[in-house]
């Protein structure tokens, strides 16, 4: 009963905000911001720009409010929305060119069984390039397939297969690094 | 490539993760969502409404024009005073008497000018003469139906009077009345004929009319566009002074 109660009162302030309410639009912002804005530092480094990449994305959900068809949840629209941003900012701002390689290994991590931190997880992810960083952030957290992730990045899908390779590759030394470091050893 | 443990790790923290934003952020977005609801093409649209009304008023302005003209082309096909090739030669020899009942008061005087007739009787102050110059002047206004008769009384009229001669004898007198009359019939003819030399042609009159008109239209026409041009132009003025 209490979930389809916020499921309603969820719908409610989704109607008063397509009606330009700025008092429905304000909580929805407040509830969402905080968790939007981490998507968005996962894929921008620099937390002035995931934040105001974060508004240009929030701004779009506003106004696309009327066209949110309540068939997902409403979380992961403004998530869509939020990943869509990131994608387009990074490839405007910066030339990614993609290595298209027909021979990779499919890389998988070693068993590490330690636990790591939120920062030293974001640490790692900002090692990666930002084609790697992209496609990991899609497949790993994201949960998008190579198909998908073509299609949104505009690549083949053994482009994005590779680069899934490279990245992991890399996070791989970059753990062992931290491995190491945590170790005495370096 | 499945994603393995580490990878799920990173998922399920990261998921978790909140980033609160800082103050400024709400303000920006408020800002640029007051900016998006403002009505956005109101001056372009402004600018699309003033150029067709100008549209309008042009094409009303221009079919108007035309519409005139058509009206001034019947007005010149339903004209009763038709042009010289419809009117047949018996219209106009009436048309010319009635134009010469018209001038009998202007040939009066000059027959008086040119016959020494009128001032004779009046000089003696015959009781008759007044009565005879009424005579003269119904002979004269009539003279246009005796046309035919008026050159054998010319031939037998006698120009000179005697000079200061005291008698008149009555046949003298109207030898003078037919010589005035033959003389006021003859200049009617000479008017006649250079009326005739003078030929006016009814459609240039028309044209000539008719281009006057337009002219005029359309000075008219050029007035009214540029009145309302002007407070088109006032107006959008005024509302950018005021915006």
């Amino acid at each position: 009963m209490k979930v389809i109660h916020l499921h309603h009162q969820e719908n409610e302030l989704i109607q008063l905000a397509v009606e330009s309410n700025r008092q429905a639009q304000q909580r929805i912002y407040v509830q969402f911001s905080p968790k939007m804005l981490s998507v968005c530092r996962q894929y921008i480094k620099d937390i002035h720009q995931a934040e105001d990449i974060m508004i240009t994305a929030f701004m779009k959900v506003f106004t696309n409010l009327k066209n949110f068809e309540h068939k997902g949840s409403f979380e992961g629209w403004i998530r869509r929305i939020m990943v869509n941003e990131c994608i387009s900012f990074i490839r405007v701002q910066k030339k990614i060119r993609y290595l298209e390689e027909e021979n990779y290994f499919e890389e998988s991590f070693n068993t590490i069984e330690s636990q790591f931190s939120v920062d030293e997880i974001q640490f790692l992810i900002d090692t990666l390039p930002d084609g790697y960083k992209m496609v990991f952030n899609l497949y790993a957290i994201e949960g998008f397939k190579h198909q998908e992730i073509a299609i949104m990045l505009g690549i083949k899908e053994g482009t994005s297969k590779s680069q899934l390779s490279h990245a992991r590759k890399m996070l791989q030394g970059q753990l062992n690094k931290l491995k190491n470091y945590d170790n005495g050893t370096e | 490539m499945e994603p393995n443990k580490l990878e799920l790790q990173f998922k399920e923290k990261l998921n978790s993760r909140e980033i609160q934003p800082s103050e400024m952020t709400w303000n920006k977005l408020d800002a640029m969502l007051t900016d998006a609801e403002k009505p956005k093409a109101k001056f372009p649209w402004m600018y699309v409404a003033a150029s067709f009304v100008g549209f309008l008023l042009l094409g009303t302005f221009y079919f108007n024009q035309k519409g005139n003209t058509m009206n001034n082309s019947k007005v010149v096909l339903e004209n009763p005073v038709a042009p010289p090739t419809t009117v047949g030669p018996d219209k106009r020899l009436k048309a010319a008497k009635e134009q010469e009942k018209g001038l009998v008061f202007t040939v009066v005087p000059k027959s008086k000018s040119r016959t020494n007739a009128a001032p004779i009787l009046k000089e003696k102050g015959a009781s008759n003469g007044s009565m005879r110059n009424q005579e003269v002047a119904l002979l004269i206004k009539n003279n246009s139906q005796e046309d035919t008769t008026i050159g054998t009384i010319a031939t037998n009229s006698n120009d000179e009077l005697p000079p200061k001669s005291k008698y008149i004898s009555a046949e003298q007198l109207l030898a003078q009345v037919s010589n005035t009359k033959s003389k006021t019939s003859l200049a009617a003819i000479a008017i006649e004929k250079t009326r005739k030399g003078v030929e006016v042609n009814a459609n240039r009159l028309l044209s000539e009319a008719e281009t006057e008109l337009n002219q005029s239209f359309r000075a008219s026409a050029l007035d009214r566009l540029n009145k309302n041009f002007n407070t088109i132009k006032t107006v959008l003025v005024n509302r950018n002074y005021t915006e």
